[in-house]
């Protein structure tokens, strides 16, 4: 006669004699006993294992051959778990709850079948099957998606590298920039574009691709340093309806001037086209008034109401829109970066346009080995530029004194070859103190020293408008003098090259 | 076949799926093994996205994907055909996708091609989804963005009058971003480029008008074809600007295989879609879409668009005009105004409507602006004819007259706009303007209230509309591009240019088809002056014209038309002005010297340009217009030849018309011929029976039969009287052997006859010196008697006339025999030519068969002096030539070519029918 300790005792021993299995053939566990069709039916294909026991840390089952096995991990695929028997239901669900919690969570609900009921038995394993197919298709199209996703990104990133490295391998080049300007236009009226506009605010389609872009600068005409409203700014990709960024700026703060938007990073990846949404949050009976351009001939680009999708104007926002290399933030301080309130430490930044009387006292200097007898500069007091037609050979260099005022970050002006039968034209801006640096930073056989900036030649085909920016290193201390600069892309022919600078205008701290 | 995945239960749906929609599949295979599937009412997709796949088997996962990622409140079906696939993983992922995701059908056929794939995917769509409202097409390795759908459909059910969406090309890989912006061009997109991408969103009603992809188009450019089949069904695009197709361009591909093969291509779509080539169809277009003039009213400064400014056409302000302008200043490509600015009294374009040179008022003041600054159109009254001249500076009359309307290009405009200076442009209120100006001179029957209502000045209307320009706040801006993405397309003032490169023509004349379609003719003469050629053009378009077709007029070496027609016979006169000459070439045929297309003198482009628009020609008699009426052939234009007679040279050769007809016979479709005799010409001449077409002539004048019995009945009762009155009509000249008729009034003289002989015409100059005709016939005492033109002079002198004169050497079948048997004047007249068809000797008229110029005059006055002396058989002569007449229609004679009209327009003819019925029947 065994006592029960000693059963017990038994149990344990014949249970550490178990031996431990492992199933890697899709599992069939059942309890009660199945039909021999329903044995045959598994076959080889199929681990048919009996469970026996349902404990903690295992599962006891029975194959076919008779052979007991102690489960600790689940099988690695369960086609099904099945009660024969309804009395045997209870054990099978707690099978059932034993390997959900060691699978990844697509064991298969238990079912109870009649041990004879072969086709219940086969929809069983089918539906498993085809819950496998689906699981396994639904990963490989995420596998699919991951792979595609990461196409993208190194395509991106190649083309992010080679801008660096371009910028890296050629000097000159700038790594921020103007990309577009529109001015303010001084209007008595003053129109507050936002006090007219709905809830959603007033949105404005920008000019320039995304790509690039790295921040954007509104004009406020008239600043409301009592205001308590907020003004929200947001910036969206059109096409994808991507969210870029968003800027929060209490009205007390702006000033009158241009006010910066300076995203977190350059923007990357496909070009798009951006949407500015500027909106009021709170109560704003006192808003400042946003300058508007120019009249607008394009209505796509007329300043709309956000809600409406309705011109509110004829005219588009004032707007400066700079873009960077990829990872360059804008150089100047006293921007609102996004999700941040202006730094009230910084000074601020304000466009200047240089003045008539001093850029009417543009005057030819000669500069090369051989000076030409060219006589090339003019300023064009009618149209407000200095004409600057390039020789058949060399430079033309028009000399502009004092024309970079003291604090200047960065001088931009219009280029046009103003004359359809010209060929291309070379233009650059060149800031420095002395006639004897122009030669050396032109060649970019010198580099620029303090004080000094370059904007590297820009290529203009005739009639068709460009845009130069040369940039210092650090706001100018003093005055110094400002030279421009033409060539002929292909020396030789330099008829109709009427190359002319305009809307020379700088950027200034202080 | 077709694999779609199976269902899975809701729970193990993706989120994404749910945001498009449910379905449960079941799958049935029908007796064409083409498995058709059953869908349960959960999945009702409003739209399907066709992937075709073909050897692209990964990158096909970013389509799907990016089809997958629509953020759309609608069901969206994705279909992936895979094209036969030789790569099994376009299996293997197809299936993949469409097991994993509710919404995504992958279907397998065999190799068919890209157009194959398509249309097998929209055919599959169409028949699972009752409810779809469109199809996007989506290539494999492309990719929409997530809103793509959405906005695409939005904007597609938002104008009704649109069948499909087209993208800007955003190009990834190698990059590139086009703008498309511009509104939708049939003309652009036929004659520039493919502009709709086949990536566009389509409406159903498109495929369910038929309209798939051409099967037999594997080797690119299928979508061009496609939109070509929408395009001839009637259907219009239009581009969304925020679409979000990314285009991905590698170095090599598919379209630029096609690209090398294009001209191929090209030449079979020209062939399928001939009609749309046509440049009946282009000119319309262009008038609709880009149309070539903005004629700003003197006066009110409305400012009427178009092309032709006798179709209907847009009016708009100023202030929309100066909108426009100034957006087409900084984006040429996707805004325009016309490239030709014209500021004139609408009073005066109708002057010049109605007496039919409005278009070619135009078409020449559009080659003129292209070649001066401006031009001055100034209008003149002149009853007797129509005529348009130009006058440069230096000619004494130049500017001796304000204008009436001036032309000048958009782009002289802008410079005018762009100068700061009014000093340049204001002196064109002098007689001495600076600007390079030519003045375009139009006399014709002006009313005074035409030309009166001058109030407000042409110029003053230019000035002042420069004033408005430049005051505009526009101005002050840079006028620079505004969208990112680079303009793709030609700017659209220069669409015109477009035309012109697609019909070789420069300028092409501003008409377009009217409304009732009616098939255009036109007569092309050297002169049009008082000849029997013209007069027989006049009468077949006066007949024409009435039986509803719309005739035209082209004088092609003066530009200037004697008023002996109805100017209501014609649509349109036109003049080529330019110094064409009438006869010559460098090239030899039969003796005969000829020009052909590549030579200079031909003015290919010119002609061809001034021609347009027209579906026959009938040439009378101009022989260097032959070098271009073989294009016009190819491009489905009837050209037919009016051929009226051999002429002989000095040395008797015969030689003329007809030579130069053999020289180009296989440009012509038919040769009309006044004469049988002719007809047999030809033939002998190795012209098939079935190209020649012989139309009798008729009096070149109608005369009412009530108007014929009264001269009938006043020449009965005049009967017969002391002296026999004869005339003779014409040139004094060899040709009418005027020698023949001297030598029979000397002899008349000599035996003192009682004849009286009258000598109405004109001497012709240089006529190798033999002295004056008039001198001599007036040492005879018959006194020449200057040319009659008008019908009721020539009637009233044959009706006073016993006998009508005409001893020609050579002749075709003059009118002038049949205005005189008309009213019972019996012809005299020489048998040559086909004078015999015309006149039965002895029974309406008198042949004189000699040949010898004297023989000839002794047998014109044998001939008076019998009926002197026979005088009821004088009568009984004027009596049947009378009566044959009577039945001599070009009503008539004409029917044979209206039956061939018939046969060539036969829809247009029953519209004619149609009309006619219709205002002929009683109560209208």
């Amino acid at each position: 006669m065994i006592s029960t300790t000693a059963k017990r005792n038994q149990d344990v021993h014949i249970l550490d004699q178990m031996r431990r299995g492992y199933v890697k053939k899709p599992a069939i566990l059942y309890s009660g006993q199945p039909s021999n069709t329903i044995c045959a039916l598994a076959g080889d294909a199929y681990a048919l294992l009996k469970i026996k026991r349902v404990t903690d840390d295992h599962l006891l089952t029975r194959d076919m051959a008779g052979l007991d096995q102690r489960l600790t991990e689940a099988p690695i695929q369960i086609a099904a778990i099945i009660a024969f028997d309804q009395g045997e239901r209870e054990l099978v669900d707690r099978a059932g709850d034993w390997l959900h919690k060691r699978s990844s969570g697509a064991t298969p609900a238990p079912q109870l079948i009649a041990s004879d009921d072969v086709v219940g038995f086969s929809a069983s394993i089918l539906d498993t099957t085809r819950q496998l197919a689906q699981r396994n298709a639904e990963l490989t199209t995420s596998l699919f998606r991951q792979l595609a996703d990461a196409r993208q990104a190194n395509e991106d990133l190649q083309n992010r590298f080679a801008a660096l490295e371009a910028f890296i391998d050629r000097a000159g080049l700038q790594p921020f920039d103007v990309a577009f300007i529109n001015p303010p236009v001084e209007d008595e009226l003053e129109p507050n574009v936002l006090a007219t506009a709905g809830n959603g605010g007033i949105s404005q389609i920008l000019p320039v691709a995304s790509t690039g872009v790295s921040a954007i600068a509104l004009h406020i005409g008239k600043a409301t340093p009592r205001s308590d409203a907020i003004l929200r700014a947001t910036l969206q990709t059109v096409e994808d309806g991507r969210l870029i960024e968003t800027w929060s700026m209490p009205a007390a703060d702006l000033h009158a001037g241009w006010m910066t938007l300076a995203l977190r990073k350059t923007i990357a990846g496909l070009r798009r086209t951006l949407r500015l949404i500027i909106s009021v949050e709170g109560h704003g009976a006192d808003l400042p008034t946003l300058s508007l351009g120019n009249a607008q001939p394009l209505p796509l680009f007329r300043l709309q109401d956000t809600d409406l999708r309705q011109s509110i104007s004829s005219s588009s926002l004032a707007l400066q829109v700079y873009v960077g290399l990829p990872g360059v933030v804008p150089p100047t301080p006293g921007t609102f970066a996004a999700h941040s309130k202006r730094d009230r430490a910084e000074q601020g930044l304000r466009e200047m346009t240089v003045p008539q009387d001093v850029l009417s006292q543009a005057y030819q200097v000669s500069l090369d080995a051989e000076p030409s007898v060219f006589d090339g500069v003019r300023y064009l007091d009618s149209e407000r530029v200095v004409s600057c037609h390039p020789p058949a050979f060399g430079n033309t260099v028009a000399k502009i004194a004092g024309g970079c005022p003291v604090g200047a970050l960065r001088i931009s002006a219009n280029l046009l070859v103003a004359h359809e039968k010209a060929r291309d034209v070379e233009f650059a801006l060149l800031a420095c103190g002395s006639d004897d640096r122009v030669l050396g930073l032109l060649a970019g056989t010198a580099d620029p020293q303090p004080g000094e900036g370059f904007s590297g030649w820009v290529r203009v085909p005739a009639q068709q408008p460009r845009f130069a920016s040369l940039y210092l290193d650090a706001p100018a201390r003093e005055e110094s003098d400002l030279y421009l600069v033409t060539r002929m892309v292909e020396p030789g022919n330099h008829d109709f090259a009427w190359a002319r600078f305009s809307n020379i205008h700088a950027l200034a701290q202080g | 076949m077709i694999l779609p995945g199976p269902a899975f239960p809701t729970s193990m749906r993706s989120r994404r799926d749910k945001t498009m929609g449910t379905r449960k599949v079941g799958r049935v295979v029908n007796a064409d093994n083409a498995l058709a599937t059953k869908i349960d009412d959960g999945f009702r997709p409003r739209l399907a996205i066709v992937i075709p796949v073909y050897k692209h088997s990964v990158l096909m996962s970013e389509a799907v994907e990016s089809a997958l990622a629509q953020q759309a409140d609608f069901g969206i079906a994705i279909i992936v055909v895979d094209d036969g696939c030789p790569f099994p993983e376009t299996e293997t992922i197809g299936s993949a996708y469409a097991t994993a995701h509710d919404s995504v059908f992958y279907v397998r056929k065999p190799n068919g091609g890209l157009s194959s794939a398509r249309n097998y995917g929209v055919d599959f769509a169409l028949d699972l989804f009752p409810a779809l409202e469109a199809v996007y097409f989506l290539d494999a390795d492309n990719r929409i963005t997530p809103t793509a759908m959405r906005d695409v459909l939005a904007y597609l059910n938002s104008r009704p009058e649109i069948a499909w969406v087209y993208p800007n090309i955003d190009k990834f890989g190698i990059g590139w971003n086009g703008s498309y912006q511009a509104p939708y061009s049939r003309l652009l997109h036929l004659t520039f480029d493919n502009i709709c991408e086949a990536g566009s969103m389509v409406a159903r009603r498109v495929f369910d008008a038929g309209i798939r992809f051409d099967e037999t188009m594997k080797a690119g450019f299928e979508d061009w074809d496609f939109w070509l089949q929408c395009v001839s069904s009637g259907f219009e695009g239009a581009n969304y600007p925020f679409f979000g197709f990314d285009y991905r361009q590698r170095a090599e591909s598919m379209l630029r295989d096609s690209h090398r093969t294009k001209a191929a291509i090209m030449s079979y779509i020209r062939e399928k879609h001939k009609k749309l080539f046509q440049p009946d169809t282009l000119a319309q277009w262009e008038h609709e879409e880009s149309p070539r003039y903005a004629a700003i009213a003197t006066g009110t400064y409305a400012v009427s668009l178009f092309t032709d400014p006798n179709a209907q056409h847009a009016k708009i302000d100023l202030e929309t005009y100066i909108d426009r302008y100034w957006a087409a200043l900084a984006e040429p490509d996707a805004h325009g105004t016309p490239p030709f600015m014209l500021w004139i009294a609408p009073a005066h374009l109708q002057a010049l409507r109605k007496i039919g040179v409005i278009h070619n008022v135009l078409w020449h003041a559009e080659r003129l602006a292209e070649k001066h600054h401006l031009v001055a159109i100034r209008l003149e009254h002149d009853s007797g004819r129509i005529e348009i001249r130009r006058i440069e500076a230096g000619a004494p009359d130049y500017m001796a007259k304000k204008p009436l309307a001036w032309m000048c290009s958009v782009d002289l405009f802008k410079a005018c706009v762009d100068d700061i200076s009014d000093e340049w442009i204001g002196s064109i209120r002098s007689r001495r303007p600076s600007p390079d100006t030519v003045e375009l001179v139009i006399r014709g029957p002006f009313k005074a209230f035409d030309l009166d209502r001058t109030v407000l000045s042409a110029t003053n209307g230019l000035l002042s509309t420069l004033g408005v320009f430049r005051d505009s706040a526009y101005r002050r801006g840079a006028n620079q591009r505004w969208t990112w993405r680079g303009g793709y397309f030609p700017a659209i003032r220069s669409h015109h240019k477009l035309l012109r490169e697609a019909l070789g023509a420069s300028p092409v004349t501003p008409r377009i088809v009217s409304k009732d379609q009616a098939p255009r003719i036109g007569f092309l003469l050297p002169i049009a002056s008082f000849g029997g050629v013209e007069k027989v053009a006049y009468a077949m378009a006066r007949e024409l014209s009435r039986l509803g077709y719309e005739t035209h007029l082209y004088v092609l070496a003066k530009s200037s038309c004697e008023m002996v027609f109805d100017p209501a016979d014609f649509a349109s006169l036109n003049f080529l002005m330019d110094d064409y000459p009438l006869w010559g070439g460098a090239h030899h045929f039969a003796g005969h010297d000829i020009m052909m297309a590549q030579d200079e003198g031909a003015r290919v482009e010119r002609l061809t340009g001034l021609l347009a628009g027209l579906d026959v020609v009938i040439n009378c008699q101009v022989a260097p217009v032959n070098a271009i009426l073989g294009e016009l052939r190819r491009r489905g234009v009837k050209i037919l030849d009016h051929v009226h007679v051999l002429d002989r040279t000095r040395s008797g050769r015969t030689a003329g018309h007809p030579y130069v007809a053999l020289a180009y016979e296989h440009i012509y479709d038919v040769i009309l011929t006044c004469s049988k005799q002719m007809v047999d010409w030809f033939h002998g001449m190795g012209v098939p029976n079935a190209k020649l077409m012989h139309i009798p002539n008729a009096p070149s004048f109608d005369l009412r039969e009530a108007e014929v019995r009264t001269i009938l009945r006043q020449r009965q009762r005049r009967g017969i009287q002391d002296r026999l009155q004869a005339i003779f009509l014409g040139r004094l000249d060899s040709q009418k052997g005027i020698e023949r008729l001297y030598a029979a009034a000397s002899l008349i003289k000599r035996r003192q006859l009682p004849i009286d002989i009258r000598l109405v015409g004109a001497e012709v100059l240089n006529e190798q010196g033999r002295g004056s005709w008039t001198e001599r016939f007036a040492g005879l005492g018959i006194k020449l008697e200057p040319a009659i033109y008008s019908a009721k002079g020539l009637t009233d002198a044959f009706a006073e006339a016993d006998a009508l004169l005409l001893t020609s050497r050579w002749e075709g079948a003059p009118l002038t025999i049949l205005e005189a048997q008309r009213v019972g004047c019996v012809p005299i007249v020489t048998d040559v030519g086909a004078v015999s068809e015309l006149v039965e000797h002895d029974v309406n008229g008198l042949l004189l068969r000699a040949e010898d110029d004297n023989d000839v005059a002794l047998e014109l006055v044998a001939a008076l002096e019998r009926l002197l002396s026979e005088p009821h058989h004088l009568n009984r002569l004027s009596t049947k030539a009378a009566e044959d007449l009577a039945s001599r229609t070009w009503a008539e004679n004409l029917s044979p070519l209206i039956d061939r009209l018939e046969a060539w327009f036969p829809f247009r003819s029953e519209e004619i029918e149609l009309r006619r019925t219709v205002t002929s029947s009683p109560g209208r």
